[in-house]
């Protein structure tokens, strides 16, 4: 196999299936001197110790190494630098995505099991993204089958992936239930300082002082890159209730055209690092793309 | 913790407050004159009325409620020490110094100026000189019985020129910049207001005037005070501190700062999270 990432995915359906697809990708590896670093949950976890004939030369990372598509991307951006600079040739990664039948949310991954194709390709690793079909929706089935370009069959071989293409998937973004009500703050063409004071005015009362400031920072990073490289007008919603705030940032223009926007701090692209930034931190962020523009949409506090 | 904010008046800032007061219209810039001058009398402060221009005398007659005996009409090129065109930062601070000493020592609680100091400002070299003077000024002021309201005319200035002096005072009129940086304590210096994409420009070249000023390499910046600050004004920062081969601790409340910082991975700049001020 040729270096560059070589991105897997693979299906099971009971933890009997899950052993034999997981234990021989794992021992192939640390029996070739290869760094393993999966991220389950503590069930998994515990089912791969006893599974593996020398789990202590896996690096268990945990399901908390899955918090959002850009910080995962990051943190597993430093895992392989930290690696290579050990020599070791290859990294295998495995870890289960959030996704709503495993108790996660799916809103974003689509965007990181296409990416990934792209950010990790300068690096030698070999990544199994093995899903429970017995768990997972349709269109997850679809996103995971359409953005692998390498499938890990129940025998354990690595085959090409016919249905895999390069195309972006188009994310699906689910509404949250406060956009269908007036929205407490609606400015027009807000200054990055109006963009501010909306936001502390309506998620004040209602967020922890952290979430707060990583809300207030998102929506002037967003306010900011509206003024400088969308189209006017421009414009702040901000809906609140006891727990959750949600920021709509709006311009009439077509949103960033590099698909990494966000995923990767594009330092080339002005307000490209202020994008990325914003997703490392603890809210939701969505990017909306529709005729009428494109929105930065920000969720700080509890989503359920 | 030293007093700072942007303020609408110049009343009230007793015994003493550094104001930058960037102005269009000079009845605007007359009625805060007027109004630090009151408190001074009050205080039992020595006046100085300092401007350019033949009719200092006459405006500070025009002034109602003002004593006009007793205090001070100077020019700037009178008021401060000049090296050429632009002002001697070090030899102005010394001149006020002791004038402060005179001052005090003729039976006065201290020295309040008011200044139009437009015409030492009107040049980029100016400006960097009397940014200087302005950071080393206020380091005095935090200490010793003097302040100043510093007036800049925006109507001879630009809004990014004034801007470069403002900046320079704890207390500022509204509109007139984002931020602060003036003397607190032990710290090198306090940062308070807000850091954006529409200052950090400005930010950047006030630190470049300022930071080799300081002889300490390992700085405390307290920025209690501060309610924003992005990613911008961070690398910035960053990037002069490593111009200058010094690094710095940023204390403050803004949560986000410490987070951004440890993402960012800065090579001379440290953020510490504290409680609000």
């Amino acid at each position: 196999m040729t270096a560059g990432h070589h991105h897997t995915a693979g299906f099971y359906a009971s933890d009997a299936e899950f052993r034999a697809l997981i234990v021989p990708f794992v021992e192939e590896g640390t029996a070739a001197g290869e760094a393993v670093v999966l991220g389950y949950d503590e069930r998994k976890s515990a089912l791969l110790r006893t599974w593996l004939s020398e789990p202590d030369a896996v690096v268990f990372v945990g399901p908390g190494h899955y918090s959002t598509p850009a910080r995962t991307i990051a943190d597993y951006r430093r895992l392989f630098e930290h690696h290579l600079a050990r020599g070791v040739t290859r990294i295998r990664i495995a870890g289960d995505v959030p996704h709503e039948g495993n108790g996660g949310r799916f809103a974003g991954w689509d965007r990181y099991e296409w990416a990934v194709n792209t950010v990790w390709s300068a690096y030698p690793v070999l990544s199994a993204c093995l899903y429970d079909a017995t768990l997972i929706s349709p269109y997850v089935r679809e996103v995971v089958e359409r953005t692998h370009p390498l499938l890990l069959s129940p025998a354990g071989v690595i085959e090409a992936n016919a249905r895999y293409t390069q195309a972006h998937p188009t994310p699906v973004i689910a509404a949250d239930p406060l956009e269908s009500t007036p929205p407490l703050i609606d400015l027009t063409n807000p200054s990055p300082v109006q963009a501010r004071r909306a936001v502390e005015q309506a998620a004040r009362p209602h967020l922890p002082a952290q979430i707060l400031d990583d809300l207030v920072f998102g929506a002037s990073e967003a306010a900011t890159n509206a003024i400088i490289h969308g189209r006017p007008p421009t414009s702040i919603r901000i809906w609140s209730t006891p727990g959750r705030v949600v920021v709509h940032v709006t311009d009439t223009g077509s949103g960033p055209r590099n698909p990494l926007a966000g995923l990767m701090p594009v330092v080339k692209e002005a307000g490209g690092l202020g994008l990325w930034l914003t997703h490392q931190l603890d809210i939701d962020v969505a990017l909306i793309t529709t005729p009428h523009g494109f929105t930065i949409r920000l969720r700080g506090g509890k989503l359920d | 913790m030293r007093a700072h904010g942007v303020v609408d008046s110049a009343a009230g800032l007793r015994p003493f407050g550094h104001l930058g007061w960037a102005y269009r219209d000079r009845a605007d810039f007359l009625a805060r004159a007027r109004e630090y001058i009151i408190d001074g009398v009050a205080e039992g402060q020595w006046i100085e009325f300092v401007g350019d221009g033949d009719t200092l005398r006459d405006e500070l007659v025009s002034l109602s409620g003002v004593p006009t005996s007793d205090i001070g009409v100077a020019t700037v090129a009178e008021f401060y020490e000049f090296a050429g065109d632009v002002v001697d930062p070090v030899a102005s601070v010394d001149k006020q110094v002791r004038a402060v000493e005179t001052a005090v020592d003729a039976g006065y609680t201290g020295v309040r100026a008011v200044v139009d100091a437009t015409a030492a400002a009107l040049t980029p070299e100016q400006r960097a000189a009397f940014a200087r003077f302005e950071y080393l000024i206020d380091q005095k002021m935090s200490s010793l019985p003097i302040s100043t309201v510093c007036g800049y005319d925006l109507g001879r200035m630009d809004k990014t020129a004034t801007t470069e002096l403002v900046c320079l005072h704890p207390f500022t009129n509204p509109g007139s910049s984002l931020f602060r940086i003036y003397a607190d304590g032990p710290s090198e210096f306090a940062l308070s207001g807000e850091l954006d994409a529409s200052c950090v420009a400005v930010f950047a070249t006030t630190l470049r005037r300022t930071l080799p000023l300081s002889a300490a390499r390992d700085l405390r910046i307290d920025g209690r005070g501060l309610v924003f600050i992005d990613h911008r004004a961070l690398a910035r920062l960053d990037a002069v501190l490593g111009e200058v081969g010094a690094t710095a601790v940023l204390s403050t409340s803004c949560l986000v700062a410490a987070r951004l910082s440890d993402i960012m991975t800065l090579r001379n700049l440290r953020v510490d999270p504290v409680g609000e001020a």
